[in-house]
């Protein structure tokens, strides 16, 4: 009678664990589009059965199991930093070039374009008012192209700081909900895998943002490390980061009056830009201080957008201040064409303008050597290749502009390229993720080893394809 | 051969590195193999490509030149999405029980690279 009992109670609980192990099943269908929700089984043991000892076997439930792997899940979030990175850098770069006229037909390369060809056709007629007058019109225009150009990047950086701004905002929020996950963890028994997800999904989100390590700790909570190393959250602390617009005075500033590069510091107000590297905000950062820099200058260089308009001024008022008005004795001398605020390197672009004094009898076409129109004939070659006139690293002032754009154009073709590919390498990391969070890889190893092969064959496939079109390419001998 | 010939091929090639990325699937077997093997075909093209140009048999102009960089980037491309394939693998495998594979310096598999070569070459 008593085993028939034990039998029955034995029954009644498998009844009970097995309900148990459904209701898993029923929590992993209604998950299955929870965010950082990971599928969990219910891990069944067998309980002992001696016949003649009274012990009648069953089942029991031993905790649940889920199905995550931590080097997939970090796998994903890399590729994930390294997109946001890439597309930041896309977006922020296709934004900049919209600015530069590649064609020539507008902007700056037009308006450059137009008074050389002023300049051109004053030589031809040197004492004619009307074209002393399209001279100063058309170096009117330029100017006014160039403050616009550099009053657009300007802006362009102003926007840029608040993105960097609101990424940073949003990298905090998250940060407190992992605070908020460490503070919930200590304080459960057995994980939970709805808080899981949560802290999943949140380091999801994180890793579009910006480059990090997790470390789970022995206590369940998790520490997230800025790339370098800083502490964003350590249990239920979090360093909350800030930006910071300044000056680089290390080393010492050479352009001191320069825009400012953004800064991004932790709570202590160590300055941890350097670490951040990836994710959104290290593409946004690049942009801001690199690409930008590279244009409108910074602490150290002039930016390639003030070269221009300071060799610009320079050449064309040393042109005109070397020549006369008139060939008579006594002849006043050429007056500058150009000014601009020469206190600081970065403040010749946007500070560019028409001598507010000329007037165009003031135009000195005459030189040194008393040839009428041996001034405007410099002024006018300024353009043409091979003069070394106001050159820029060996370029003319039409070709320094035309580099100016095309390294703008490349910056964005680089980052819309790795965009794309970065796109399918972390779509790729989530399909692998998928494909083996839940396996046992031991058990899986020789069909791990069959998909590694199978890469590899491909792999290699590639280089080969790559070293033959290489081959192909040095034999073509294109002299255009 | 006759230019309009080789740039054929070529085309082809570029068509076919298009349509192994495009179908490319890293938890399909077959779909690997079906990528690798558009790939193998790409590559055949342009030996023949190649041939025609060391022949002298297609011209030597600027606009094939940006091509051929074309699809080396398309090229290029490909190699990173697979290549992140391959390291993901690779620290899969250094987690399992089983011995780690060793891989030689061409970072291969060690002992497979001469068995793919020939069949690459084919």
């Amino acid at each position: 009678m008593s085993n028939l009992l034990a039998a029955l109670t034995s029954s009644g609980n498998a009844l009970d664990v097995f309900q148990q192990a459904l209701g898993v099943v029923q929590n992993n269908v209604n998950n299955s589009s929870t965010p950082g929700y990971a599928t969990q089984t219910l891990n069944l043991e067998a309980l002992p059965l001696v016949v003649t000892g009274g012990l009648t076997g069953g089942v029991a439930a031993h905790g649940l199991q889920d199905s995550r792997d931590d080097y997939a899940e970090e796998q994903v979030q890399l590729q994930t930093q390294t997109l946001g990175k890439y597309t930041a850098q896309a977006n922020a770069t296709g934004a900049i070039q919209s600015f530069f006229d590649v064609s020539g037909t507008g902007g700056v390369p037009a308006a450059l374009n137009n008074l050389l060809s002023a300049f051109s056709a004053w030589s031809a007629t040197p004492n004619d008012a009307t074209a002393q007058q399209t001279v100063l019109s058309s170096a009117q225009s330029l100017a006014s192209s160039v403050n616009g150009l550099a009053n657009s990047l300007s802006s362009t950086s102003q926007q840029l700081d608040t993105q960097i701004g609101s990424t940073v905002s949003q990298i905090n929020t998250i940060a407190a909900q992992i605070q908020q996950y460490n503070e919930q963890v200590v304080q459960q028994t057995q994980p939970d895998p709805g808080t899981e997800a949560q802290l999943y999904s949140s380091l999801d989100n994180l890793s579009q943002l910006t480059n990090f390590t997790t470390v789970t700790q022995t206590d369940g909570t998790v520490t997230v490390m800025l790339g370098g190393g800083t502490p964003l959250v350590i249990g239920d602390q979090v360093n909350a980061l800030q930006v910071v617009d300044s000056v680089d005075t290390n080393p010492p500033a050479a352009n001191p009056s320069s825009p400012p590069t953004a800064h991004i510091v932790d709570s202590a107000g160590a300055d941890i830009t350097s670490q951040v590297d990836s994710g959104q905000l290290g593409g946004l950062l690049d942009v801001r201080n690199r690409v930008l820099g590279s244009l409108l200058g910074d602490s150290q260089q002039a930016g390639s957008l003030n070269q221009f308009a300071k060799t610009l001024a320079d050449t064309v008022n040393q042109i005109l201040e070397s020549g006369t008005v008139s060939s008579s004795a006594g002849a006043a001398s050429g007056v500058a064409l150009f000014t601009y605020d020469s206190s600081d390197a970065t403040h010749a672009a946007a500070s560019l303008a028409l001598n507010p004094a000329i007037t165009g009898s003031q135009l000195a076409s005459v030189d040194s050597s008393g040839t009428a129109n041996g001034i405007a004939n410099q002024l006018a070659d300024l353009g043409n290749a091979g003069n070394t006139a106001g050159n820029i690293d060996g370029m003319n002032l039409v070709e320094f502009l035309g580099q100016i754009a095309s390294s703008v154009g490349q910056e964005n073709q680089t980052a819309t390229t790795n965009q794309t590919t970065q796109q399918q390498v972390a779509s790729q990391a989530t399909t692998l993720r998928d494909q083996v969070s839940g396996v046992n890889l031991d058990e899986q190893a020789t069909s791990v080893l069959q998909f590694q092969r199978a890469y590899q064959a491909t792999a290699q496939v590639l280089t080969v394809l790559n070293d033959v079109l290489d081959t192909t390419m040095n034999m073509m001998t294109v002299t255009t | 051969m006759t230019p309009d010939i080789a740039a054929a091929h070529l085309d082809r090639a570029r068509s076919g590195i298009r349509q192994a990325l495009a179908q490319w699937n890293p938890a399909d077997l077959p779909a690997v193999e079906s990528s690798r093997e558009l790939l193998a075909a790409a590559v055949g093209d342009v030996r023949v490509f190649e041939s025609a140009v060391r022949a002298g048999d297609v011209p030597h102009t600027a606009q094939l030149r940006d091509t051929i960089v074309a699809v080396k980037k398309e090229v290029m491309q490909a190699t990173r999405v697979v290549d992140a394939c391959v390291a993901f693998h690779r620290g899969l495998l250094a987690r399992t029980g089983g011995a780690p594979p060793t891989y030689d310096a061409d970072g291969c598999i060690a002992g497979e690279s001469a068995e793919l070569e020939p069949e690459v070459h084919a």
